[in-house]
C-alpha cells in the first residue's frame, strides 16, 4: 500500500534515507574489516599449525599486537600465554619451538594416542587412523569450492592447517563479494564457512586442543590451543547470529 | 593483527570444471594407499622432542649431573671435541649468540644434523650447561612481561624486552673440561701401539706441512708400508685414532693441532724409514 507523502516528509524522509545510506556503507565498511580480520586470523592460525615456526615468522610475531579484552576468555587467554612467550624468546627459541612443534603433534608413540595430532581423521575414525573419511569429506568440500592441495603440500587434506586455510580463503571471497556489492554470494560464502565450521572443523578441533594442552611444553603452543579454541567458538557464533540476522531481513 | 598467509597450500584447481563431489571418494587411490598412522620424525628436534614424554612426566634421570655429561660425551663421541669447546668456552656467562657463532665456526668443516641450539640444549639436559643471566643470575628466575598499550582507547599485548640469555658452565661441565687430556691420550695411543709409530710420525709431518694434507697423500703414503700388511690397515684407520685424540683436525685437509705438534715432539726420536718403501701409486695398481 502506497504512503501519500506531504514535501516536509519527502524531504525528511530522504534525509533519513541518505543517513541510513550512510549508516549502511558504515555498517558494511565494518563488516568488510571484520572479515579481513577473520580471514587474517584463520591464516594466522593456519600457518602457526602448518609447520614449525621460523626466524622470519617469529620476528612477525613478536612486533605485533595482541587484543587484550577480546570478550572471550579463551582467546584473551590464548593471546597473554602467547605475549608471555614472545616475552621471554631468546636465540634458541626457534630450536625450542620445533622440539616442541614435534612434541605436540607429531609424537612418538605407535599406540596413537601419544600426540596432538593434527588431522580430523584421526579424531573422529574409531582407530584413530589417517586418511578416513573426514578426509574424503573435505576434500570434495574443497574441491567443490574450486581448490585442490598444492603438489608441495605431502599430507592429508584433513590437516588443520588446510581446513583453517579453507576458511581463510572464503573469508576473503566474502570481502571480494561485498566489495563488489555482491551481497547474495558474500552470505552464500557465509554460508558454506558456518556448515564447514559445524561439520568439521569446530567438531573436531576442541579434542585436539584439548590434547595440545596435554602435550605442549611452551607457551606459545599452548597459547595456540586456547586462541584456537576461542577463536573458533567466537567465529561460530558470529557467523550463526551474520546469517541469522540476513534470514530475518529476507 | 595483519597476519596474513600469502602462501597458500590450497589452490585453484584448472581440472576441476566438470568435478562432481559426490562421486568423489570412493575410488580415490591415495587414500587407500596412505593409510596409516602418523609418522616419526627423524630430525635433531624430533630427538630432543622424543628425548622428553608422552604427555606424562618422564621419568627423571637423579644420575649426578657429573654421570650424565659423561654419558652424553661418550654417546656423541663425534660431537665430542665441540660439545668440550662450548663448555671451555663457558667458564663464564657467554651470551648465546656468541656461542651459537663458536658452534656454527667449529663445525664449519665437519657439518653436523646438531646445531648449536641443539648441542647446547644436551648439554643442559645433561647437567653441564645452565641458562643465566649476564650477571649469572638463573635465567628461569628472570621473567619479561608482556607491555600493555592502549590504541583509540582499546588495549593491547605487545611483546616485552627479554632478558638476555647466557651460558654458563656447570661444576659438572668444569669438571668434564678438566677432566679431558687429549694429550695423555695420545701418549697413551703412541704407548699402545708402539709397532707402528712410523706410520703415525708420517702421518703427522704429513699434516704439518703448510695446508695440511689430502687424504690421498696420506693414504699413498701408508697403505703401501710393509708395517700396515699384517695385519691389514689403512691409513683412515690411523687418522681415525689421531683425530679422537685432537692431534689433528679437518680444515678441508688434515692439519695438525697443538696436540699433534707436542705428539710430533714425542716421536722425534722414531725413525721412519718406510718398511719396503712405500710403494708408487703405479705399482699399486698393477698389483690390483
Amino acid at each position: 500500500m502506497a504512503e501519500a507523502r506531504t514535501p516536509e516528509t519527502v524531504e525528511a524522509t530522504g534525509a533519513a534515507d541518505k543517513a541510513a545510506d550512510a549508516a549502511d556503507e558504515a555498517t558494511m565498511e565494518d563488516f568488510i574489516q571484520l572479515n579481513k580480520q577473520r580471514a587474517a586470523t584463520y591464516g594466522l592460525l593456519s600457518r602457526l599449525y602448518r609447520v614449525e615456526i621460523d626466524e622470519e615468522l617469529l620476528e612477525e610475531l613478536r612486533g605485533m599486537r595482541f587484543p587484550a579484552k577480546t570478550g572471550s576468555d579463551e582467546v584473551d587467554a590464548g593471546y597473554r600465554l602467547i605475549a608471555q612467550y614472545l616475552s621471554n624468546a631468546w636465540d634458541n627459541s626457534v630450536t625450542d619451538l620445533a622440539v616442541d612443534y614435534v612434541r605436540t603433534f607429531i609424537g612418538h608413540g605407535v599406540d596413537a594416542f601419544s600426540a596432538a595430532y593434527p588431522f580430523e581423521s584421526v579424531y573422529t575414525s574409531e582407530k584413530r587412523l589417517l586418511m578416513q573419511e573426514a578426509r574424503d569429506e573435505v576434500l570434495a568440500i574443497y574441491r567443490a569450492a574450486g581448490l585442490d592441495k598444492q603438489d608441495s603440500w605431502k599430507e592429508g587434506e584433513d590437516h588443520i592447517a588446510l581446513e583453517l586455510e579453507f576458511e581463510q580463503i572464503l573469508a576473503n571471497r566474502t570481502v571480494e563479494a561485498l566489495e563488489r556489492g555482491d551481497e547474495d554470494e558474500a552470505f552464500s560464502l557465509l554460508t558454506t564457512q558456518k556448515n564447514f565450521l559445524d561439520d568439521h572443523l569446530a567438531a573436531w578441533a576442541p579434542m585436539m586442543t584439548s590434547d595440545m594442552r596435554r602435550f605442549a611444553k611452551t607457551d606459545l603452543y599452548r597459547g595456540l590451543a586456547h586462541l584456537t579454541d576461542g577463536f573458533l567458538s567466537t567465529d561460530r557464533a558470529f557467523l550463526a547470529d551474520v546469517l541469522a540476522d540476513n534470514d530475518e531481513k529476507r | 593483527m595483519t597476519h596474513d598467509s600469502t602462501k597458500f597450500n590450497l589452490s585453484p584447481s584448472d581440472e576441476l570444471d566438470e568435478f562432481d563431489p559426490l562421486a568423489d571418494g570412493a575410488d580415490d587411490e591415495d587414500a587407500d594407499a596412505a593409510d596409516g598412522l602418523a609418522a616419526a620424525p627423524g630430525s635433531a628436534e624430533g630427538a630432543l622432542a622424543h628425548a622428553s614424554d608422552n604427555g606424562r612426566p618422564a621419568p627423571a634421570d637423579e644420575r649426578p649431573a657429573e654421570e650424565r655429561t659423561a654419558d652424553l660425551l661418550a654417546s656423541m663421541a663425534p660431537r665430542r671435541k665441540v660439545l668440550l669447546s662450548i663448555l671451555a668456552h663457558c667458564f663464564e656467562p657467554r651470551p648465546v649468540a656468541q656461542v651459537n657463532a663458536l658452534v656454527d665456526e667449529l663445525q664449519q668443516n665437519n657439518f653436523s644434523v646438531y646445531s648449536a641450539a641443539n648441542l647446547c640444549a644436551l648439554l643442559e639436559k645433561a647437567g653441564a650447561l645452565e641458562r643465566v643471566t649476564a650477571d649469572g643470575q638463573p635465567a628461569d628466575d628472570v621473567e619479561s612481561e608482556p607491555r600493555v598499550v592502549v590504541v583509540d582507547g582499546v588495549e593491547y599485548l605487545e611483546a616485552g624486552d627479554p632478558v638476555e640469555v647466557c651460558w654458563l658452565a656447570t661444576d659438572a661441565g668444569r669438571a668434564a673440561v678438566e677432566a679431558d687430556k687429549p694429550l695423555e691420550r695420545l701418549r697413551d695411543l703412541l704407548d699402545h701401539d708402539a709397532a707402528y709409530l712410523p706410520i703415525y710420525k708420517r702421518i703427522l709431518a704429513l699434516c704439518a706441512a703448510e695446508g695440511g694434507a689430502k687424504t690421498p697423500d696420506i693414504n699413498a703414503a701408508v697403505d703401501n708400508d710393509l708395517l700396515v700388511q699384517k695385519p691389514r690397515f689403512y691409513a683412515p684407520h690411523f687418522v681415525d685414532k689421531l683425530e679422537k685424540c685432537d692431534a689433528l683436525a679437518w680444515q678441508k685437509a688434515w692439519v695438525v693441532t697443538e696436540v699433534g705438534r707436542a705428539g710430533l715432539e714425542m716421536l722425534a726420536d722414531v725413525v721412519d724409514k718406510p718398511a719396503n718403501g712405500t710403494k708408487t701409486p703405479a705399482t699399486a695398481d698393477e698389483k690390483e
